[in-house]
């Protein structure tokens, strides 16, 4: 091989060299901007003439042909689990929720006032309520503090008017007047004894049997 | 000297020839990598039929996965938060699972019935709506061992009852009505009535108070 043939086989070979150091370093480059063991995705969106749904991060967003969010399920705003349901207006009417890991299912009025719901309580303990338009409740059948079942119904200032209760011993029942007093009382009494007493207003027994 | 150049210009020219090799195969790698990787799903249209699953994730790393079964989305954690589609045994569910992973929500279909529960954090279920098996309506509450304490449901024959269990699952007491009239009737732990307030089957209403042995020891009117 004489000497410019040599050259000229350099040449090409250091050009080619450059050329795919350059495409290799390129590559790499797009390679480091590009990949991330979780890559960022953008929403997917299939919109037709009655509507939209698009899939999120959060989660899946369905609007009507107005544009308005009628139904949400994923991860809400508060990074709570949720399927929500909301009304022409955008409002949200109903809820099934993990509210700080609790579940709740509740239902709203017009006005956004919670009207009906069912839910464990922070001991974990089940509790179905119904509530009135000013959001105070009426009607709840639950268990309590002492682990026992209730079901109670309150007047319109959310206070206990009487509640049917029982525990291993047998059940009871008892009606309050409006300031909170025992009118009425009926069952099994704390002493194994079963009966019915009515009282006054200053919660003094007027009248008992057996 | 002649030599001496050619001898160096042949070893440039095995350097060179080693170097184009290593700078390709790493581009070919690099190439290969790329698309094994890549994952970012462009928008389809409502006709297009996708056989992997489509996952959308943001800068936190949740994400939301629609696969054929349905949608599952996962918080910044991984942890599956909610689902909803077909569950593994082919049931329609929506489920919500708290921040450690557990069940503690759930509406579905239990055999063809529509069934909401809600769990506690022990995975005991707490409270419980759904159709019974006759197609009627029924809440009902457990304790922290499962056990049936509270109920709003329709009896056999059909009318409405309230009824409240003990510790053992036994009814203590119940708030009932059937055509005629309603009745309260209260049971002590071995299931004997105790008191009974309201329409007696012959038509008459009235209450009476009875003994362990289910002798009335007082009845008005």
């Amino acid at each position: 091989m004489n000497e410019d043939a040599l050259v000229a086989r350099i040449a090409r070979l250091e050009a080619v060299a450059r050329r795919d150091r350059t495409f290799a370093l390129g590559s790499l480059v797009v390679l480091l901007a590009t990949a991330q063991t979780a890559p960022v995705s953008g929403p997917i969106a299939v919109a037709g003439a009655s509507g939209s749904a698009t899939i999120g991060a959060a989660g899946l967003v369905v609007r009507d042909a107005n544009k308005v969010a009628r139904q949400d399920v994923g991860l809400d705003s508060s990074g709570y689990p949720s399927l929500d349901f909301q009304d022409a207006a955008g409002k949200l009417r109903e809820s099934m929720y993990l509210l700080k890991d609790r579940p709740v299912l509740r239902q709203f009025d017009s006005n956004g006032k919670r009207r009906a719901e069912a839910f464990l309580t922070l001991t974990d303990n089940p509790e179905f309520a119904i509530s009135d338009a000013a959001e105070n409740a009426r009607l709840s059948i639950f268990q309590g503090d002492k682990d026992l079942p209730e079901f109670a119904l309150y007047g319109s200032d959310a206070k206990v008017r009487a509640y049917i209760s029982s525990d291993d011993a047998g059940s009871f029942l008892v009606m309050k007047d409006g300031n909170g007093v025992t009118r009425l009382d009926m069952g099994t009494y704390t002493s194994g004894a079963v009966g019915i007493d009515v009282r006054n207003a200053a919660g003094t027994e007027v009248y008992s049997k057996p | 000297m002649e030599q001496r150049l050619q001898h160096d210009l042949g070893a440039r020219l095995t350097r060179l020839e080693s170097s184009i090799r290593r700078d390709r195969t790493i581009a070919l790698s690099v190439v290969a990598l790329i698309f094994v990787t890549a994952q970012a799903p462009g928008p389809s249209n409502p006709t297009s039929v996708s056989h992997a699953p489509i996952v959308v994730r943001d800068a936190s790393g949740a994400s939301a996965t629609l696969a054929a079964n349905g949608l599952t989305v996962r918080d910044a954690a991984g942890k599956a938060r909610t689902f909803i589609g077909i569950d593994s045994d082919g049931r329609p569910s929506a489920d919500l699972n708290d921040s450690t992973g557990q069940l503690r929500e759930s509406m579905y279909l239990l055999n063809q019935l529509p069934v909401f529960r809600q769990f506690d954090a022990a995975g005991k279920r707490r409270l419980e709506m759904r159709l019974d098996t006759s197609q009627d309506g029924e809440l009902l509450l457990n304790d922290q061992s499962e056990k049936l304490r509270a109920a709003l449901f329709r009896t056999s024959k059909g009318d409405p009852q309230l009824g409240l269990y003990g510790s053992d699952e036994k009814l203590r007491g119940f708030f009932s009505t059937d055509d005629d009239s309603p009745y309260l009737v209260m049971k002590d732990n071995a299931g004997t009535t105790r008191l009974y307030a309201g329409g007696y089957t012959g038509g008459s209403i009235g209450f009476d108070v009875r003994d362990a042995q289910n002798n009335v020891l007082w009845k008005a009117p």
